[in-house]
């Protein structure tokens, strides 16, 4: 009977005997009351908490030989011996079970078994809670050996997608296939390098995601540093960039792996001591991109960057609008819009390899009405800039970066051509000022020179007080760390900055003032189109019957004018008053740095109130 | 290459500034009296460009075009010098160098014709001279009118230096010659910045203190002006990249289109070694006060004399937060007085500085403002004329050229004009400045 007792304590026992030798995964399926059902599920993680386990049950089926060789020499033991002689085994046994049942109930995999274990072993006490420890330090040993790997060399060696960190499959989502030719080589340069991904479901809740982050940046910063700088540079000049990198890992690699390894030793994980060695690794690493990064001219980059795509040469932009815009129109002809722009870039004289670095396209935007989808919308909201960064700069300039640099460059280009039409118009006006002097001629004096003050001061608030400051601030702030990762998180603050103060992401402030942009262009256009006519007219002069239906166009003309001026007057009122709400609001110091511009000699604060109370006329 | 301009420096004084122009041009792009580029000129980023053409790979030209009525020690390069000799000149004459004009039209339009044949898109001309003496202010009248027949899509800027009121003048028909040339500023220059010698003899008595103020180192102040007022176009950046983008957001309207001057810090050569520390709000403090502008127009207690419009440009390292900062310290103390009947404000370009010249000062400004009192100027021309004309003096003179043999109506027409333009400066300081001379239409037309 007690035998049958002792068999039943140790389940099918005898296959556990045999499995001893073998620590295949298939080890674990013959122990029966601790792991049925787990045929399917295999893992790095789950073999090593089973091996683990295994050895705990070690004791306990010691014991219960023992207790079998007492029963075989004296069959009169009694059956409380038996019970004090097992009980102590009982709450180890009774929480490993618990334990076990859990890690199958949350089908917890790989790096998620370590957070049931964690849990259980926090929740456990004396004894028991050694014994777990032991087995939490064993799991733990398979991610440390994860690690090592990963944050040492870049390798992720996980066949059984266990880590938290995974490399992103990059299945081009169909969109990408029908963007052109050019976005299609950024994706194949994507693809070549897959990006590595936090994967948050596989993170353990005893591992921060901070610490996470930092793990997934220093490998993907050994990724960039030895093996794209191979594949990039090519075999040629990789002389400097790869000893480089070489050295600078294997100079602390073996401090490194000691660290860890050390780590590994802890009877108890902590998170303290993890969290330290990781970022000792991290600093050293972020310092080394961070050389690499300003040897790679760090500083000239973010100037050449602001110097195009942030129109800080506006030369380049004075030439690239009046050649750009004939083919802007819809009836225009596909024109190669690079070409016009590498062209403004030499006239300008702009420093070579400067132009080279960046290509202007239309960018093809998908209609939604399928008949127009053969006609790109040629709109200067489509022009699109990119720029190719080297390495090891491409990290910090992703495509996703260039977006927001680009949605920025949309904007600037947009103020600018309002400002150039706006100052063309001026020569103009100024030629024909003995020629006609009427309230028209003055209201398109007045009107014109509203527009004009109004987008300088934009625009001044623009240069000065976002563009020049922010970038100024940012090159202070570079110049200050030697950390690569605040660097990019300067770089980042930068740009979110930037597309602050131009209130791209304010939809009441940036509709005023599209609305006002469009009414510029408006008014130009109405302009150009009378200074044409009129130039006609003058030929027409010559002839000795007037033409008819002269009288009427210029009627008209000067009804538009006194429409577009109550129009103006009223959006920019509208535009005072939105941003005087906005200060009242967030009190941010930029909106007031605009008003102030706009509003310098108290025109409009003194104007708006009367302004706003106006009827208003159709909107146009 | 877009937006070149080319310089036209009539007469002795056009062409005593324009040389200092040029020479300090060249120092700032590192160009040698060769015309090769010096071996410290490194740095590529500037707009050589805009004021030079290269002949060669190696030498670079002023844009310029030298006339003069007179022969005078020059280099003798693309220069019109009348061959008349002895007995030509304009002799301080306004209607001879008027008159002149028209006999040497064709030769004078055939340089500045292949002047502006060398460049790729020119934006305009910049045209130096006196209007005061004969060549700068009739040659020069002449050649204004004629441009904007010829070139009619082109700027036309002047510096034009008024004569030194507090000096009795050894040319006794200045105030003649002065009015008239103030008409053709008024109807066929683009943009007037005016240099006023009495205002230029104060600064460098009172500023500079040089008790007896030298031509060359008058002209250094005026070159100096130029020079930084031309900055933004000929060192890359984010504004005021071209001439138009400088001058058209200062004129609101037609005629009021005579700017006024100012710079700050003013050293000496002597004081070069204390080098100070200017902040950018020292800065745009200094250059709204009268003692730094270049013009001299006393109060008028009248009027509330007001700024139709400023621009500060703002050479050095400036922590461009500091801009801000400044103009709201200015608005809160209410510096400046700004015209009531339309927007207004500083605006504040930041340029680059030339890296070859040492400059003792970390920041330096200039001012190019719109003012209205920029009328007591012309109002003095025209108290002078006035005297001049109810004596019927010197008239002998214009009477013979053509145009004043049969009646002094360009001399009634040309005054008619200056008040007018005076009236208008004037109404400019009133709320209803928009509506003013509306109902003059006609009359004004005519002109």
């Amino acid at each position: 009977m007690l035998h049958d007792l002792i068999s039943a304590v140790k389940g099918i026992g005898g296959d556990m005997f045999v499995g001893k030798e073998d620590f295949r995964f298939e080890v674990s399926n013959d122990l029966g009351f601790l792991h049925p059902n787990k045929k399917h599920r295999c893992g790095l993680y789950l073999s090593s908490l089973a091996a683990a386990l295994l050895k705990t049950a070690q004791t306990f089926h010691t014991t219960v030989v023992e207790l079998e060789y007492r029963l075989l020499s004296d069959p009169h033991l009694p059956l409380s011996e038996l019970l004090l002689t097992l009980q102590p085994t009982a709450p180890l046994l009774a929480s490993l079970s618990s334990l076990v049942t859990q890690i199958e109930e949350k089908n917890a995999h790989g790096c998620m078994i370590l957070e049931v274990l964690h849990k259980h072993t926090a929740n456990s006490v004396a004894h028991v809670k050694q014994v777990l420890m032991r087995v939490e330090q064993e799991v733990h040993s398979v991610l440390f050996d994860q690690l090592t790997h990963w944050l040492l060399h870049g390798l992720l060696l996980d066949p059984h997608h266990e880590l938290f960190i995974h490399f992103s499959s990059n299945e081009a989502p169909s969109e990408i296939q029908q963007m052109d030719a050019l976005s299609l080589e950024g994706m194949e340069n994507l693809s070549l390098s897959p990006e590595c991904m936090l994967r948050l479901e596989m993170l353990p809740s005893h591992i921060p995601l901070s610490v996470a982050e930092k793990i997934l940046f220093i490998g993907e910063a050994i990724l960039v540093f030895e093996r794209e700088a191979k594949k990039e540079n090519g075999v040629v000049d990789t002389a400097a960039v790869s000893s480089l990198s070489g050295q600078v890992l294997k100079s602390r690699e073996e401090e490194f792996k000691a660290l860890i390894n050390t780590l590994g030793q802890e009877p108890t994980f902590s998170i303290i001591q993890f969290s330290q060695v990781i970022e000792t690794i991290r600093h050293c690493i972020s310092q080394e991109l961070w050389k690499l990064v300003m040897g790679a001219g760090l500083v000239a980059e973010v100037g050449d960057l602001k110097a195009v795509f942030l129109l800080g040469r506006g030369e380049l932009y004075q030439t690239l609008i009046p050649s750009v815009t004939p083919y802007l129109l819809n009836s225009a002809p596909n024109a190669n819009f690079d070409g016009l722009f590498q062209l403004a870039g030499r006239q300008v004289l702009l420093e070579e390899g400067m132009l080279e670095k960046f290509t202007l396209s239309l960018k093809t935007q998908l209609t939604q009405s399928s008949q127009t989808k053969e006609q790109p919308d040629k709109s200067w909201r489509s022009l699109r800039l990119d720029y190719h960064a080297k390495w090891p700069l491409h990290k910090l300039f992703t495509s996703a970066v260039q977006d927001k640099y680009n949605a920025i460059f949309t904007f600037l280009l947009d103020v600018r051509r309002a400002q150039f039409r706006l100052q063309q118009l001026w020569i103009t006006q100024m030629r024909t000022k003995f020629q006609r002097k009427s309230e028209a001629d003055r209201l398109q004096w007045t009107l014109r020179h509203h527009m004009s003050l109004l987008i300088d001061n934009i625009q001044y608030y623009l240069q000065v007080d976002v563009l020049e400051s922010q970038h100024w601030q940012l090159i202070a702030e570079i110049g200050k760390t030697h950390d690569y990762q605040h660097l990019v998180r300067a770089h980042h603050n930068f740009l979110v900055s930037v597309s602050a103060q131009c209130f791209l992401n304010n939809t009441l402030v940036s509709n005023c003032l599209q609305h006002l942009l469009k009414l510029i262009h408006k008014f130009c256009s109405i302009l150009e189109s009378l200074f044409n006519n009129d130039s006609k007219g003058k030929n027409a002069l010559l002839l000795p019957v007037l033409p008819l239906g002269t009288q009427p166009v210029l009627l008209n003309s000067t009804e538009q004018i006194k429409e577009l001026n109550e129009a103006f007057e009223r959006a920019a009122a509208r535009l005072f008053f939105v941003l005087s709400n906005l200060r009242l609001h967030q009190g941010s110091q930029y909106t007031s740095q605009l008003i102030m511009r706009i509003d310098y000699n108290k025109y409009y604060s003194k104007n708006t109130a009367v302004r706003r109370f106006k009827p208003a006329l159709n909107d146009i | 290459m877009p937006c070149e301009i080319i310089t036209l420096q009539l007469g002795q004084c056009g062409n005593q500034i324009g040389f200092e122009f040029w020479k300090k041009l060249c120092s700032e792009h590192g160009i040698s009296p060769e015309g090769t580029l010096e071996d410290y000129a490194t740095e590529g980023t500037d707009r050589k460009d805009v004021f030079f053409y290269q002949a060669d790979d190696e030498h670079y030209i002023p844009r310029s075009v030298l006339l003069d009525l007179e022969p005078r020690l020059y280099n003798p390069e693309n220069i019109y010098m009348s061959k008349q000799g002895g007995g030509g000149g304009a002799g301080n004459n306004w209607a001879s160098g008027y008159s002149q004009g028209e006999r040497i039209y064709d030769e004078v339009f055939d340089i500045i014709d292949r002047e502006a044949d060398g460049s790729d898109s020119l934006e305009g001309f910049v045209l130096c001279h006196s209007i005061a003496g004969g060549t700068g202010s009739g040659l020069g009248s002449y050649i204004l009118e004629r441009l904007n027949d010829r070139f009619p899509k082109k700027l036309v800027q002047t510096y034009s230096v008024f004569p030194n009121q507090d000096e009795i003048s050894d040319v006794v028909v200045q105030p003649y010659n002065s009015l008239l040339t103030l008409r053709r500023l008024t109807q066929s220059a683009d943009c007037v910045v005016v240099l006023d010698n009495t205002a230029l003899n104060r600064i460098a008595t009172d500023r500079l203190h040089l008790s007896n103020p030298s031509f060359s180192q008058i002209n250094s102040l005026v070159s100096n002006i130029m020079s930084v007022s031309t900055a933004t176009l000929r060192y890359p950046s984010y504004m005021n990249n071209d001439l138009i983008g400088l001058i058209a957001p200062l004129i609101p309207t037609p005629r009021l289109h005579f700017l006024m001057t100012g710079y700050t810090p003013l050293t000496t050569d002597q004081e070069v070694a204390s080098v100070r520390k200017t902040t950018v709000l020292d800065v745009m403090r200094r250059l709204l006060q009268p003692k730094n502008m270049m013009v001299s127009a006393p109060l008028d207690r009248n009027t509330q004399h007001c700024y139709i419009s400023i621009l500060n440009i703002i050479q050095g390292e400036v922590d461009p937060t500091q801009v801000h900062k400044s103009l709201q310290r200015i608005r809160e103390r209410k510096m400046a007085q700004f015209i009531p009947w339309g927007p207004a404000s500083i605006q504040v370009a930041l340029s680059k500085k030339s890296p070859y010249i040492q400059s003792a000062h970390r920041v330096s400004g200039l001012m190019l403002a719109n003012h209205t009192n920029i009328s007591a100027l012309f109002e003095r021309t025209l108290k002078q004329y006035d005297k001049l004309r109810k004596r019927e003096a010197f008239l002998e003179q214009f009477r013979k050229e053509n145009m004043f043999a049969e009646n002094l109506d360009e001399l009634d027409d040309s005054r008619e004009v200056v008040q007018h333009l005076v009236e208008e400066y004037v109404a400019a300081t009133t709320p209803d400045y928009l509506s003013w001379g509306l109902n003059q239409a006609s009359t004004e037309s005519q002109s």
